[in-house]
């Protein structure tokens, strides 16, 4: 938003500047005594402006106003100003006191009635404007944190994007690995071992070519199998390992670390998500928290996995979900899952996750 | 603060002219000649008017520091705007109270008069020194280069003292006048003075105060802090 020109506190300067001139003309303060305390209310009115105003301390100079008032009733102009200011700044009883001084003090002068209402009305007409602007300014302001917000859930579905299409690559790799390996290496092995058998028990074999090409096949195709097998294997961890090695790596707090059920149900989109929250948790329990010892439980069942995490390092008056736990919680439900957060003398992280889709 | 105020007394004591012409102008006004035994209480309200001058031309470094920018390398620094302005202040105000001190001194030797009197004069000295420096923080607000701020300004301070009867007997002030002269704090000043030569020491102290206020005042809106 550009720099406006006119704000509500303009007004108020110029509607203050507007009363003190008024009075200037209608007291034409001669007198030392009453000058003075026209420049007083000045300088307090501009000191509190300068340095923000504390109501409690209105109320003493309003009592040294009402003493003086006693001696001569002009000076309940001088409270005017203070009293615009306090209803500028939402201070609804000031209309009273208004009111109650011009009864009290001005014996129902017209004049001064019609000056006291018109300073209520445009005090009232600067509130509302001021109030206008700052509901318009704090809606900007909110809607600039949902933006910010949106930008970095944005980011992360990238990254996670990336990282999953990675995994599933990775893990898709091993599966063909595992199946060569498995398959056809033993196959492959087993026709060799038939040839050798072949081989022992007919010498004559040895001097047929043929049979000498096909057997130097079949051995390539074995030590090129095996080579295939072990390149393909993704040398980084995944899945489990890789969680176990997250929770055991941990050294800001003991982690007791607890599995059950069976893993291979698990997918790997599973574990990536399984992996992030851990990954998420944990680095909370650093930064946020004072904990000793940390609980990982892993539990498979017949159709969800849960993952609890829980810590007994609370800190007093540490805030809600931030926004890397408000990421997951997004991306567990869309997954039909649940996550939740406790925190009592624990800290404690649920998250169930469904074994198949839409379960 | 006391890095600050020490950096600010060498920044005026580099300026040799200025400081030449405020001992100078104390020194002039002490040539007035006495007629009788009276005080020529005009010296003392044309030496307001050397006090006015004097302040703004020792608050020119704090608009220098805006239109170069200083204030932003300050802002930087790990110096708070309180310090840099209260070492200032307090540079600017020990500088005008020794030319008070000064022509105080002067105007004792040369014009005689009670102690008591000259008591109550340093008392408004003092008050309308510290008025005309707030006044000229105040009034530096306003302008963004030095040039345009103090012509404008040496029009606007002449008329001050002219209105606010410094610069001829109060007496001689037409009561219409007087009217609208009671909002300018030059005002204050002149009467103030007038009020303690005929011994009228309670609506003096009112002077004073209303003096006093009047600093306040601009002293307050003046010593925001600004970038341009």
């Amino acid at each position: 938003m550009s720099k406006q020109f006119v704000d509500p506190t303009h007004g108020l300067y110029a509607l203050i500047g507007l009363l003190y001139g008024f009075m200037i003309v209608f007291l034409q303060p001669q007198e030392p005594a009453v000058f003075f305390l026209f420049t007083l209310s000045i300088a307090v009115l501009v000191v509190r402006l300068r340095f923000g105003f504390n109501c409690a301390l209105i109320g003493i100079d309003l009592t040294v106003y009402l003493i003086v008032l006693m001696v001569f009733n002009e000076a309940a102009l001088f409270v005017l100003p203070t009293l615009l200011m306090m209803l500028f700044y939402g201070k609804l009883y000031s209309v009273f006191i208004a009111f109650l001084l011009w009864f009290g003090f001005f014996f129902l002068d017209a004049t001064m009635l019609l000056m006291v209402v018109l300073m209520l009305f445009s005090g009232f007409l600067l509130l509302i404007w001021n109030s206008e602007l700052e509901s318009k300014k704090s809606s900007i302001d909110r809607a600039r944190i949902k933006l910010y917000n949106l930008e970095q859930e944005h980011d992360m579905i990238l990254k996670t994007q990336d990282e999953l299409s990675r995994v599933s690559a990775l893990s898709e790799r091993d599966r063909i690995a595992q199946k060569l390996h498995d398959d056809l290496g033993h196959e492959l092995t087993g026709a060799v071992l038939a040839l050798r058998a072949l081989e022992s028990n007919a010498k004559d074999l040895l001097e047929d070519k043929m049979f000498i090409a096909l057997k130097q096949r079949l051995e390539s195709s074995v030590t090129r199998l095996k080579e295939t097998v072990q390149g393909t294997n993704p040398k980084e961890v995944n899945g489990f390992d890789a969680f176990k090695e997250l929770a055991e790596a941990f050294e800001f707090a003991k982690v007791n670390f607890k599995q059950s059920g069976d893993l291979l149900k698990l997918g790997a989109h599973h574990w990536h998500i399984l992996i992030s929250v851990l990954k998420e948790s944990l680095t909370n329990v650093q930064k946020h928290s004072q904990a000793q010892l940390v609980e990982v439980e892993l539990l498979v069942t017949g159709a969800v996995v849960r993952l609890m995490v829980k810590n007994d390092g609370v800190i007093e008056g540490s805030h809600g979900d931030g926004f890397g736990l408000k990421y997951m919680r997004k991306r567990i439900e869309s997954l039909g899952g649940n996550f939740s957060v406790q925190s009592n003398s624990y800290f404690t992280l649920v998250c169930v996750l469904p074994l198949q889709r839409g379960a | 603060m006391v890095a600050v105020f020490e950096l600010a007394l060498k920044r005026i004591v580099r300026q040799r002219l200025m400081l030449f012409l405020m001992l100078l102008f104390p020194i002039v006004l002490i040539l007035l000649p006495q007629i009788g035994d009276e005080i020529p209480l005009v010296g003392f309200g044309l030496f307001g008017l050397v006090l006015m001058f004097s302040a703004f031309l020792l608050t020119k470094q704090v608009i220098e520091d805006r239109q170069y920018k200083t204030v932003i390398r300050i802002a930087a620094s790990p110096t708070s705007h309180r310090d840099y302005l209260l070492g200032h202040i307090a540079a600017y105000m020990l500088v005008l109270m020794i030319q008070v001190v000064l022509f105080w001194i002067l105007a004792q030797v040369s014009w005689r008069g009670a102690f008591g009197f000259y008591l109550w004069v340093l008392l408004f000295f003092t008050a309308f020194a510290f008025l005309s420096l707030s006044f000229s923080l105040f009034w530096h607000t306003f302008f963004k280069s030095y040039a345009t701020s103090v012509a404008v300004y040496s029009v606007v301070a002449n008329l001050l003292a002219l209105l606010g009867g410094m610069s001829y007997p109060l007496a001689f002030m037409p009561n219409q006048i007087r009217r609208i002269a009671v909002v300018l704090p030059t005002y204050w000043y002149a009467y103030g003075i007038e009020l303690v030569n005929d011994t009228r020491y309670l609506t003096a102290l009112i002077a004073l105060s209303i003096l006093i206020s009047f600093a306040i005042i601009f002293l307050t809106v003046g010593s925001k802090r600004r970038f341009e």
